[in-house]
């Protein structure tokens, strides 16, 4: 198929490299360096979109990240990507697209009876209509209405990648402004990241003429690219924005790697997110033009006058064959000059101002273009394309101009969004009707166009200086002169004339916002939607305020901006992420023992390190794994992997002292060889760890933490070392994962023990419960606790990890004939609940303190201690306070966790307290669980109401320790 | 202990290296002269200059203004302790099985822990013989530059071995 708005010659683009691609169903042909907005544009497609609210035809209005029209929906199925704007697609071989927003497409679309409602939808008119108690009705149709492009439900199987970056200098833009900057900065050796959100690099001299240095301005740019890439020290990124600019000079990019080409290679991410912290940045970021308000100023052929200009030089494209050019300022003078030298036929510039220079107005009448001075476009005409405007002269009479492009210009504004970001001030500049930056907050400086400067030499000046190099600035040995401006922010003229084309926002509808009060201009971005969504009003911000500022009669100044925020552009979610998703999402930490496990059928789970739950044999459910590997520890024997239990040393003539002061029991009491339990708590007096602590020698403690506190524990005690207790001669070292834990636990714990050999003697009075042996077990060094989770004799052997499979392998070939069974968390957490040994966590939560868990008299009296203070409150030592008690339930259903008993009736009816752990106890057979009950220690023997999720239970108030509470198993 | 585990790519390799003894080292107001005991009795001086690594027979890393970490097959933990006679307390332990080591190496070495931390690495910034803790996808790392070895090294806790391992053969594939 031809293109027949392309040009012979001329252009950024492969013309050996011709590409095929799909819009709408139908089939085109571009070349490579081709972006898809080029690509349609020479093909002559002039509906690329509807709009979001009226579904009203729309054209390709810009060249960059300000589109706010074409937006298109890229790709099928898992891949498809929506609202990605078509002047950045770069065009691939096959790629296909659709306009969001329309059904069934954009040349017919059903959506479109919306315009001719549109005088019932104006601004605010969602807060008016879709009011309480009828949202349910409106609910749906809103849902499907909203929003532009469709999200794919499949997960997304592109690559995102993430990196950090460093850099002396960070140059954003690479027009004039910023390759000066990055030039003179990398000349100096100094580490340069020159960041260009285009395919190509060179901005502006890619399109607007110039000579520098006596080079065509397209020539200096290549050599300035080809001179910094051979630069060690820089880094040059296309394709890249820079979307955050945060505190002390940390900003964020999104690099568009593969450019969603399907033939780009496999390994490369579709995006990279950058998080680059800069010891300066400079903003060259340009300025984006901004549209006229008239009548009719969305109509598919009308564009920015820099955008037709951008299509002739960067690929070729004369985006029309008659254009009217409408202007307030000198700028876009150059469009007519730069249309008419491609051959196309300029019916007239029209002008706002009455007094245009002469020199400027010679420029275009010289060439035979007709210039009507103060004079505007009042209307256009055309359903799917433009077919002629209305033009009324300075006379007052109109005439109509036949076309098929309108190329407007309003004048620039610079690109102030990273600046504003950075916490800049920005002022109003009259004489260049936009806001630029005017107090720096960070250390950055704006300069060229996105200061506000006007001349490419000024451009190529403030770079190099804020490049801070040596020698001397390039300069413009030809350039355009500074574009004078009188400020026109609205045509006066009856008719629909948008500001926000996104978002369906006319003048009127902001004279509606300032009729009904919303005049800051937050309230006025909100209640019109006026620059939100994809483009943020990149291209109606401005006139929008100037607008509102001359309804209210404040200054534009006074009005301000709205806040312009992180991102710059839209990012796609998966660069977030990165490749932090699935098996990478968090690191699950591992047990040395993990396959052996695995082995043995164990469904392992996340408890920040994955365990094994259960180890199901063939055709048992995990309950009867629980249940059977529970009553082998009871009868037999069990082993288990308890190795994340926190292992911290402790150290120092004042050890002793510290742990007296972290525990809320006494630890200097302890003798040499034995282990005592102690729980922990923070100043409010809550229980935040509960652990045994061994006593290694006079000055040398091993303090034992939960499994989930090991890390916090250790933290915790070099905090108070190292903020409270300078004094404090104390060392401490976490040894955690140094150590893994296997425990043996049940009647024939000592025999297996015993048998796979132990260099101490393992006997009830040589080796008792609550006490340590150093020594060797199977020939492996070994640290033994006599300590009991499961109300067992149980042995907990440390061994240096490297050789816990090695132990593991040993118990297990000798344990056949005691039955020994490998226990999971399941088990584990039953046995102990049978016992009523606190699971802190489960069984407390961030209220509870030792007085609610039966610790009144365990309370170390002499001295002080974390939380002591705290637990002196009235409200800690309330008689009806939550007591820890156990529960036995009326059948064998195991109460439901979180279970409520209830007191009251009626009005009176409250929580008498909550189940905190609870299972089938396979020993009583029945229901048992453990609860937090206002009083409960004196309600022993009571029978209690509970309720669940709507159902009614019954249990009896018990003993927390259900099994054995003589403990003669324990100490056996 | 675990099998070794490299993954690489056309610009940069990584590959796990055996922990072997490794100590923590803390002391209290230590003298001079239990520093020089013990650098005389593991063969290398304790750096004191933060973030600095020392090679001698062993390597040993700055942690902290009175903490160490020493790498390599040295005197027994009791005789470095007792070797600090002068200092308020003492503790060495060993916590080479609690640990694990990867190498990177390569043009893309420095590149390729861009990915995970958002320390410099720049060779004028990150010099040879430095080293830093910090936070490496996700999980703490203690990152080196051992002079001579074109890159880094990188020391984990061992519980994350096998998700570093996954983490490492996934992020070297962008580099070919």
């Amino acid at each position: 198929m031809s293109q027949p708005f392309r040009l012979a010659a001329g252009g950024l683009i492969d013309r050996g490299r011709p590409l095929s691609f799909r819009f709408e169903g139908r089939d085109y042909r571009g070349y490579a360096g081709d972006t898809l907005a080029s690509a349609l544009l020479a093909n002559g497609v002039r509906l690329v979109g509807r709009s979001f609210k009226y579904h009203r035809p729309r054209g390709i209005l810009g060249f960059g990240p300000e589109e706010s029209n074409a937006l298109m929906q890229l790709g099928t199925g898992a891949r498809a990507a929506p609202n990605l704007r078509a002047t950045e697609i770069r065009l691939h071989d096959g790629l296909e697209a659709k306009a969001v927003n329309c059904w069934p497409n954009v040349r017919f679309d059903v959506g479109g009876v919306n315009n001719l409602l549109s005088r019932f939808l104006a601004a605010g008119f969602y807060y008016k209509t879709f009011m309480w108690p009828h949202w349910h009705v409106y609910e749906g149709v809103i849902r499907r209405a909203a929003g532009l492009g469709k999200a794919p439900k499949a997960a997304d199987p592109d690559r995102y990648e993430n990196r950090f970056a460093h850099c002396d200098v960070l140059v954003v833009g690479s027009g004039p402004a910023g390759l000066a900057a990055a030039r003179a900065a990398a000349g100096t050796g100094q580490r340069v990241i020159l960041a260009e959100q285009d395919h190509v690099l060179g901005g502006r001299l890619r399109w607007d003429g110039g000579e520098i240095d006596g080079l065509a301005a397209d020539r200096w740019a290549d050599e300035a690219i080809a001179a910094l890439g051979a630069m060690p020290n820089v880094r040059i990124l296309p394709n890249t924005a820079v979307t955050g600019y945060f505190d002390h000079d940390a900003l964020a990019m999104i690099e568009a790697v593969s450019g969603d080409d399907p033939a780009a290679p496999a390994q490369l991410p579709r995006y990279r997110q950058w998080q680059v912290r800069a010891g300066r940045v400079v903003l060259a970021a340009g300025a984006i033009e901004r549209p006229l308000v008239f009548p009719g100023n969305d109509r598919p052929g009308v564009m920015l006058a820099s955008a037709v200009r951008h299509y002739l030089a960067r690929y070729g494209v004369r985006a029309g064959n008659r254009a009217v050019i409408f202007t307030n300022n000198d700028e876009a003078y150059r469009t007519a000059i730069a249309f008419h030298a491609a051959g196309g036929t300029v019916a007239a510039v029209v002008d706002t101002r009455a007094d245009v220079d002469p020199a400027v107005a010679a420029s275009v009448e010289t060439l035979g273009i007709r210039l009507l001075r103060g004079a505007s476009v009042v209307a256009t005409r055309g359903a799917k394309a433009l077919r002629d405007v209305a033009v009324r002269r300075a006379d007052g009479g109109t005439l109509r101009l036949a076309c098929d492009l309108l190329a407007m210009s309003g004048g620039s504004n610079p690109n102030v969004g990273l600046f504003s970001q950075s916490g800049g001030r920005l002022a109003f500049d009259e004489q260049l009707t936009a806001f630029r930056p005017a107090q720096s907050v960070q250390n950055e400086r704006s300069v060229g166009a996105a200061a506000g400067l006007r001349t490419l030499d000024e451009a190529l000046a403030s770079g190099h200086a804020a490049g801070a190099g040596d020698g001397a600035a390039p300069r413009a040995t030809d350039a355009h002169p500074a574009a004078e401006i009188t400020a026109c922010w609205r045509i006066d003229a009856p008719g629909k004339a948008f500001v926000d084309m996104q978002n369906d926002v006319s003048a009127d509808d902001i004279g509606l916002a300032a009729r009904e009060s919303y005049r800051s201009v937050e309230h006025l971005k909100r209640y019109t939607t006026l620059g939100m969504a994809s483009d943020q009003g990149k291209t109606s911000n401005v006139n929008a305020l100037a607008i509102m500022a001359g309804l209210t009669g404040q200054g534009i100044a006074e009005t301000g901006t709205t806040r312009f925020r992180f991102p710059f552009v839209p990012v796609a979610l998966g660069a977030f992420a990165g490749r932090a998703h699935g098996e990478l999402l968090r690191p699950l930490r591992r047990l040395a023992l993990h396959d052996r496990h695995v082995a043995l059928g164990a469904i392992m789970e996340d408890y920040g390190w994955l365990r094994p739950s259960a180890y199901p044999r063939a055709g048992e459910t995990r309950f009867e794994a629980e249940q059977r590997e529970a009553r082998a520890v009871r009868d037999g024997v069990g082993i288990f992997d308890g190795s994340p239990l926190g292992k911290i040393e402790v150290r120092g003539p004042d050890a002793a002292r510290l742990l007296d002061f972290i525990y809320a029991s006494t630890m200097s009491t302890l003798k040499v060889g034995k282990v005592r339990y102690g729980l922990m708590l923070n100043e409010l007096g809550v229980v935040i760890d509960d652990g045994v602590c061994a006593r290694l020698g006079e000055d040398h403690f091993l303090v034992g933490a939960s499994s989930a506190g090991a890390d916090r524990i250790a933290a915790w005690l070099e905090e108070w070392l190292q903020c409270e207790f300078v004094d404090h001669d104390v060392l401490v070292a976490p040894v955690t994962t140094s150590w893994s834990v296997v425990t043996l636990t049940g009647p024939h714990a000592r025999d297996l023990l015993a048998e796979a050999g132990a260099s101490f003697p393992l006997g009830p009075e040589a080796f008792p419960h609550m006490s340590f042996q150093e020594g060797m077990v199977a020939g492996i060094e070994a640290r033994v606790m006599r300590v009991s989770y499961t109300g067992e004799t149980s042995y907990e052997i440390n061994v240096p990890t490297g050789r816990t499979a090695e132990l593991w392998d040993v118990l297990m070939r000798l344990g056949g004939r005691y039955g020994l069974t490998p226990i999971g968390i399941d088990a584990w957490n039953l046995l102990r609940l049978e016992k009523g040994y606190l699971h802190i966590g489960a069984d407390t939560d961030g209220t509870t303190t030792p007085l609610n868990i039966g610790w009144d008299h365990v309370l170390r009296r002499k001295g002080d201690f974390v939380g002591k203070r705290s637990l002196m409150l009235a409200l800690h030592r309330d008689p009806a306070r939550l007591q820890f008690v156990g529960l036995r339930a009326e059948g064998t259903e195991p109460l439901p966790i979180g279970a409520h008993l209830v007191r009251g009736k009626g009005a009176d009816r409250a929580s008498d307290g909550f189940v905190t752990s609870s299972a089938y106890s396979p020993v009583f057979g029945r229901g048992v669980a453990l609860a937090l009950v206002h009083g409960g220690t004196g309600r022993i023997g009571e029978t209690v109401a509970l309720e669940h999720d709507g159902r009614r239970l019954t249990a009896t108030i018990a003993q927390p320790t259900l099994y054995d509470p003589e403990g003669a198993r324990l100490n056996g | 202990m675990a099998d070794t585990w490299q993954a690489a790519a056309a610009t940069v390799a990584v590959r796990e290296c055996a922990p072997g003894p490794i100590a923590t080292l803390r002391l209290r107001r230590p003298s001079a002269d239990d520093l020089a005991r013990i650098a005389a009795l593991i063969g290398t001086a304790l750096p004191t200059v933060p973030n600095r690594i020392a090679d001698g027979a062993v390597r040993v890393v700055w942690i902290g203004p009175d903490e160490w970490l020493i790498i390599g097959d040295t005197a027994p933990n009791a005789t470095i302790e007792a070797a600090a006679t002068d200092a308020a307390a003492a503790l060495c332990v060993s916590v080479g099985d609690g640990r694990c080591i990867f190498e990177a190496t390569g043009p893309d070495a420095a590149e390729l822990l861009a990915k995970a931390t958002s320390i410099d690495l720049h060779p004028a910034v990150f010099t040879e013989a430095m080293s830093a803790m910090t936070l490496f996808a996700q999980v703490n790392a203690i990152v080196d530059r051992p002079p001579g070895l074109d890159g880094f090294r990188l020391i984990f806790d061992v519980s994350v071995r096998d998700y570093l391992c996954r983490w490492f053969g996934d992020a070297v594939v962008e580099f070919g």
